[in-house]
């Protein structure tokens, strides 16, 4: 069988794929389960990503974010030359859901402790590379989720034990381990399926588990 | 139906020795079949068994906190309200068999048995055990263990973040998750089971279905399947820096090739009726025949 598609997915599910590419690429994915497989991902990451709050800002709040980023000059957006497989649908649909909650929720979580309150892995990925788009996104969405979690923090933070807050400090830590692995995996194949659906996972999975701890203790 | 509400608060005096503000709660509900039994409390025990009475008894140990009652025409809500850093509630709760249950807290230890109705347990901090369900079941805590035995009939979630899970005697489909924890699947007889670790390891037991759909992923634990008697599956491995061991005869061809890591095969065992992914990006794989949940040393 032919290599498989690989980025090429990205640029068939976007339309952009033409001519003979394209053929080849329908040609392919007919017989080509894995392919199928993950082409069908990429629909249902993007339908997800349409799913999510875009809100826009009531007011520009970069330059009070800007501000917060450690060793990071006001105003500049930091741009982190990584080699990513992810597409940009991909980028749009994961960066924005993770950068919303992850990074809204660190806050709820770091207040008064050293970690930085400026999440280093699912937000730098949201900024990375070429994908303008997205990073407008993301960081539209973290301004949202930044003024939300900080009233959100005001409110609940004392409902959660210092135990557990360590607890889950140390289990992002965990996470972020394994988005940094799978980054570091992924410079060295970036066309590797298993890796970019891995790494996606984990991103997915510190959302979930900073979605959990929010609703729990808003629950509470 | 007329809606009653019965509250009641424990008169405490603002400087009372502690002694002093210890209360006991005692009352009883006749409910209907089928009534709902909710409770939220904030640190101290719950416990929760079933008797065969149509009635719901609330029984409560507090040391300050005020604890409220709301018999509707659902079924019971309790609700206990710290007063003035007091929130130690012990609840000893009994309800008739088959009660759907919804209970959370946020320190509070959840030991739920014998109930053997739809469930949804979480505590924050603590450890959440429920043994005996039917129907839809979630469990789930933040740094707790989290344990169910014996759920039938529905759809069982349970995770917890930073602590262990264990099920044991499961009949129907599970998501079961942890980050740093190990977990534990016995005798989980299901076609539809998804298991999740970040560090953590998986070890499970039970029968991989014809039929079935059975994910185990990890980051950089261990996955060990043991499963016994014919296995009929279509086996997908992946894994970037980990190793696979299988006692089933197979053929193992690179699913692509050309890469300078990570490894992804797809083989058949049996009919390959079932469909069983393994992936763990730096652990080791096991496929074993057998029936313990063990995980491999």
């Amino acid at each position: 069988m032919n290599e498989h598609l690989g980025e090429r997915l990205s640029s068939y599910l976007d339309g952009e794929l033409a001519g003979e590419d394209l053929v080849a690429a329908e040609a392919h994915l007919a017989a080509c389960a894995e392919c199928r497989a993950a082409l069908e991902g990429l629909r249902q990451l993007t339908s997800r990503a349409r799913t999510l709050d875009d809100h826009p800002p009531e007011r520009d709040l970069w330059s009070d974010i800007a501000v917060r980023l450690p060793d990071r000059a006001p105003g500049v957006v930091p741009l982190r030359r990584r080699r990513f497989a992810f597409s940009l649908p991909q980028l749009a649909a994961a960066g924005i859901a993770v950068v919303a909650l992850s990074s809204g929720a660190a806050v709820l979580l770091t207040h008064g402790a050293r970690t930085p309150a400026f999440p280093e892995s699912p937000s730098s990925v949201i900024m990375a590379g070429p994908a303008g788009l997205a990073s407008a996104k993301g960081i539209q969405s973290y301004d949202v989720a930044i003024r939300d979690l900080e009233a959100t923090l005001a409110s609940r933070r004392s409902t959660l034990d210092t135990a557990t807050i360590r607890a889950v400090q140390q289990s992002l830590a965990i996470i972020d381990r394994a988005i940094r692995q799978a980054e570091a995996a992924l410079a060295q194949d970036p066309n590797n399926m298993y890796l970019n659906d891995h790494l996606a996972h984990a991103l997915d999975r510190k959302l979930e588990v900073l979605r959990r701890v929010t609703s729990m203790a808003a629950a509470s | 139906m007329k809606r009653f509400v019965a509250a009641v608060a424990i008169a405490v005096l603002a400087f009372a020795p502690r002694a002093l503000r210890a209360q006991s709660i005692d009352s009883t509900f006749a409910v209907r079949s089928g009534a709902r039994f909710e409770l939220q409390s904030v640190s101290g025990s719950v416990r929760i068994r079933a008797w065969n009475r149509s009635q719901v008894r609330v029984q409560a140990e507090t040391d300050g906190a005020r604890v409220d009652l709301d018999a509707g025409s659902d079924g019971i809500s309790v609700r206990a309200i710290p007063r003035r850093g007091e929130g130690d509630v012990d609840f000893t709760i009994s309800v008739p068999v088959g009660t759907a249950l919804e209970v959370h807290a946020i320190s509070a230890d959840i030991d739920v048995g014998q109930v053997c109705g739809p469930a949804r347990l979480g505590s924050i901090s603590g450890g959440v055990t429920l043994v005996c369900a039917a129907g839809d079941v979630e469990v789930e805590s933040v740094s707790g263990d989290v344990s169910a035995t014996d759920i039938r009939d529905g759809h069982t979630e349970i995770s917890s973040t930073s602590g262990d899970v264990q099920v044991r005697q499961v009949k129907g489909s599970l998501s079961a998750r942890s980050v740093s924890g190990d977990v534990t699947l016995d005798r989980v007889d299901g076609d539809d089971v998804g298991v999740e670790t970040v560090s953590g390891e998986i070890g499970f037991a039970g029968p991989v279905h014809d039929n079935g759909r059975y994910r185990f992923r990890s980051h950089s634990g261990d996955v060990t399947v043991r499963t016994d008697g014919d296995l009929n599956a279509t086996v997908s491995v992946s894994t970037f820096s980990g190793d696979l061991e299988s006692d089933w005869p197979i053929t193992i061809s690179p699913g692509r090739g050309g890469r300078m890591h990570g490894q992804d095969w797809e083989f058949t065992v049996g009919n390959g009726g079932g469909r069983l992914t393994l992936e763990s990006f730096s652990g080791t794989i096991y496929l074993r025949r057998g029936s313990s949940p063990r995980r491999e040393d």
